[in-house]
């Protein structure tokens, strides 16, 4: 069961007899209950005690309200995320939503690890989103976070990557907080400082040093380019020896999953297991991590082909 | 049964039950949807129907009934469904 690219489940039949006709029938009903799931879910505490497995506190409560789903796209881009620890978060969160041609993707860290972290980083989210709902642009939206920030969290901040990919054209714009860089992967492997820009302070410091204009950086993205943000308690989990799980173990596990033919979802699945297994199940931050993933020749024949296949996806 | 079953499959299933299906499932309270998924199910030439919801790990499948087992998203069936959704 999916909504748009986001995995809900599975539906699970029972059938004497399960023929063509019949398996059409039950991909029919697993679409229609998606739906039914997709529209129920949010509002209904019944729905989310059940894919609840322990108790919540209530920082992740609170944050938790702003995530959006894990998963979003269309054929051809999608942009996934996952984080841990899921029922204890501090300050992590990531952000995507596609507007017309535009993919807004984004990942935060707010400081510290508490209730004003997780604060902050809604207050963060809020505020990015108010921007591109109202059409702002990058480094003014960024700098209306940093004012409010100033004004009603003085001793907070919060780093992190804003991103916007035009779906057309591969035009990547980025503006980059006090956050470790993107990184970008091309033909399975990663593409060395290709996503760095100059250091910008992270979201909230501006206005207490002083005022500074914020700057975005573009780059054009290859097809089949992988992007992706993380936060640092992904490449600083430790293991049982104190070695940190490290950026190359990070971006090998990626490049491997992706060319064994799993999905993007799937891929960071398994990897945010394979983190919290490294460390013995009990991070010690917040370890989150988002990839987008762009194929334009898959876009071009979803426009241009009107198959049946492209209604699938 | 075996009656509906075959109209469903030679005639495709009837506007009505349709439309009344729908309607239901517009109108349900959460907790009732296990009911509605297997009368659903039934309409369809079916013996039943059962969602399972991935929990927030991705883990486990939880069946929204409470008379089956989850299901390791790792290791079973429905989890390699999932996997490769």
């Amino acid at each position: 069961m999916v909504d748009g690219a986001e995995r809900l489940g599975v539906l699970g039949v029972r059938a004497g007899v399960l023929d063509g006709a019949r398996l059409r029938r039950c991909r029919m009903l697993a679409r229609v209950l998606s739906l039914v799931v997709t529209s129920k879910r949010t509002y209904s505490d019944w729905f989310v005690a059940r894919i609840r497995t322990q108790g919540m506190d209530l920082p992740t409560e609170m944050l938790r309200a702003f995530l959006p789903p894990r998963s979003v796209g269309r054929t051809g881009v999608i942009s996934t995320a996952v984080l841990e620890p899921a029922y204890e978060l501090g300050g992590d969160a990531f952000d995507h939503s596609v507007s017309k041609n535009i993919l807004h993707a984004s990942i935060f860290d707010g400081m510290g690890h508490d209730l004003a972290s997780g604060l902050t980083t809604s207050v963060v989210m809020a505020g990015c989103r108010n921007g591109r709902r109202s059409g702002a642009d990058l480094p003014s939206m960024i700098e209306a976070v940093d004012q409010t920030l100033a004004e009603w969290l003085p001793d907070q901040f919060c780093t992190g990557v804003v991103c916007q990919l035009d779906v057309d054209t591969g035009v990547l714009r980025w503006c980059n907080c006090g956050h470790p860089p993107p990184l970008l992967i091309r033909n399975e492997g990663v593409l060395p400082h290709a996503l760095d820009s100059p250091p910008q302070p992270p979201m909230g410091l501006p206005f207490q040093l002083e005022p500074i204009r914020r700057e975005a950086h573009n780059t054009t993205l290859e097809p089949g380019d992988r992007v992706l943000l993380y936060t640092d308690g992904v490449t600083e989990a430790r293991g049982k020896d104190g070695e940190a799980f490290g950026l190359d173990r990070f971006t090998d596990f990626i490049i491997r999953s992706s060319a064994a033919g799993q999905q993007p979802s799937e891929v960071l699945r398994l990897l945010i297991h394979a983190i919290l297994e490294y460390q013995g199940n009990a991070l010690s931050d917040d370890a989150t991590i988002l990839l987008l993933e762009w194929h334009p020749e898959l876009i071009e024949w979803h426009y241009g082909g009107g198959s049946t296949e492209a209604a699938h996806a | 049964m075996v009656d509906r079953c075959d109209r469903a499959v030679t005639t495709g299933a009837d506007e009505e039950t349709l439309e009344r299906l729908l309607a239901e499932a517009n109108a349900i309270v959460p907790y009732r949807l296990p009911g509605l998924v297997n009368r659903c199910a039934r309409a369809l030439g079916l013996d039943s129907a059962t969602i399972y919801l991935v929990d927030l790990q991705q883990h486990l499948l939880i069946p929204l009934d409470d008379q089956t087992d989850p299901l390791q998203v790792d290791s079973s069936e429905g989890g390699w469904a999932y996997r490769t959704l």
